[in-house]
């Protein structure tokens, strides 16, 4: 319904995105894979993990006995994560103020970028468990929150990014130094990184699975990503390798324009960056310090934006992911407009 | 390749010794680089969205180094500007720190090198 009011859209739901239908036969070929201990079938699509696209795969199995179509039980799955991220974002902004746990579920629900892009699974997947994440490291339940950092990773492997810089972040900025900081970082990564070798077979030796699964993780990457390139900074390498001066010269642009251009189109889809710009400026007016909550939420935002900026690949959708961070920033200055309102008043 | 991760050290000796002559813990002046990073492509993206663009479209235009200079142009902008938004928002008084989107573009031309080596 929301979806039809944003975008003037008379269908309830949206077309079919390949990707949708990619993901629902390949969380099938691994749930096939791993009952008969066949992992050749985690080869198909290895270019992103296997979390989401088996959890797909269980959402479809769940749907089947309903005789729901594999589409609608895949996007029954999407939403329910998604609105259960609206919700995680609520019980962590309680810990600040109620008021503004109020202000950021509404902004982060009614949210038109991430009501419309609904449907990009992984991304869903992902953003549940940073979400989660997040709360659990707020919570200090810090090998829980390495576990479940590890399967935000095994969702989408650019979480990392942001796991790893709220974890440290936030425990470099807390009650403890030197040592025990270090201590707790290591409580945080073990489990973090032993779930992340644990769940992803493509990772495992060849001894076991029967092929390099670096290899083929490799070879799936090189073929998704423009020009093979993980990181823009391999068109500097081959710009300065290439001796044909044309080539060259397109090479070393695409470089800087990667390097200076950043794409994001989300200023004209969503509310949200408006907020979000429009809070930073309020609190470096106001020059206030940051909150716990705060300090993994910016962790978060910064770990993603600086991954979706050395990537090659751009999708306009991976914004969703750097949506809940907004929202927490945005709810928490907006409360203040609120509340001065309220008083003049 | 030495000369490469003998510039990263400096770089890492570098940060150290700024946050020690400003009395700045270091964990606040190391969030302050990505931070400062981040928004100041947040804030890129707003104006290459508006003034220029968008990035496809100049992607896929034909090679104009204009293009590369106002993109080159806006971007050190933003990073001036968003600096300034990071040290009062992280509460970063000390002149030193004001040092950060220098000592940035500087990590910038290293990593840069030092990607090109091992690419």
């Amino acid at each position: 319904m929301l979806r039809s009011i944003w975008y003037l859209d008379p269908r309830l739901l949206p077309a079919v995105n390949t990707d949708e239908l990619l993901y629902i036969s390949a969380g099938s070929q691994y749930l096939a894979g791993l009952q008969r201990g066949n992992f050749t079938a985690f080869q198909f699509n290895a270019e992103h993990p296997p979390l989401s696209k088996i959890l797909t795969a269980l959402s479809v199995n769940l749907g089947g006995y309903v005789r729901l179509p594999a589409l609608i039980s895949m996007r029954i799955l999407d939403a329910a994560l998604g609105a259960l991220t609206c919700m995680l974002l609520f019980v962590l902004l309680l810990r600040v103020s109620r008021k503004i746990a109020y202000i950021g579920w509404i902004l982060l629900a009614a949210d038109p970028i991430s009501i419309r892009y609904a449907t990009a699974s992984l991304d869903v997947t992902m953003t549940f468990f940073l979400m989660l994440f997040s709360f659990l490291l707020v919570s200090r339940k810090y090998p829980l929150a390495g576990v479940v950092g590890g399967l935000a990773t095994l969702s989408k492997y650019p979480a990392i990014a942001a796991v790893m810089l709220s974890a440290l972040f936030l425990l470099a900025s807390g009650d403890v130094r030197g040592i025990q900081a270090l201590r707790r970082l290591a409580v945080v990564g073990f489990p973090l990184v032993l779930v992340i070798f644990i769940g992803d077979p493509i990772l495992w030796p060849s001894q076991i699975i029967g092929y390099s699964g670096i290899a083929v993780l490799n070879s799936a990457t090189s073929s998704t990503l423009l020009g093979g390139a993980t990181t823009f900074f391999s068109f500097l390498a081959e710009g300065l390798r290439s001796s044909n001066a044309q080539a060259q010269m397109n090479l070393l642009q695409f470089f800087g324009l990667y390097l200076t251009v950043f794409y994001f189109p989300f200023f004209t889809s969503s509310y949200l960056p408006w907020t979000f710009s429009a809070s930073l400026l309020d609190r470096a007016r106001r020059r206030v310090g940051l909150s716990q909550v705060e300090t993994a939420m910016l962790a978060w935002f910064c770990g993603l934006m600086l991954v979706l900026w050395l990537i090659t690949k751009k999708g306009d959708y991976y914004v969703i992911t750097l949506m809940p961070p907004l929202a927490a920033f945005s709810a928490t200055s907006l409360s203040k407009l609120i509340g001065t309102k309220g008083n003049a008043t | 390749m030495l000369l490469e991760f003998a510039l990263v050290l400096s770089s890492a000796v570098f940060l150290v010794a700024i946050a020690k002559a400003s009395k700045v813990p270091a964990s606040r002046l190391v969030f302050a680089i990505p931070l400062t990073l981040s928004v100041a492509l947040f804030l890129d993206s707003v104006l290459v969205s508006v003034y220029v663009g968008g990035f496809e479209s100049i992607v896929n235009a034909p090679f104009r180094p204009a293009n590369l200079s106002l993109a080159t142009l806006i971007f050190v902008a933003c990073i001036f500007v968003s600096s300034e938004l990071v040290c009062r928002i992280l509460v970063i008084r000390s002149a030193l720190i004001r040092a950060s989107p220098l000592l940035l573009i500087l990590i910038l031309i290293m990593v840069t090198a030092l990607a090109s080596r091992l690419a």
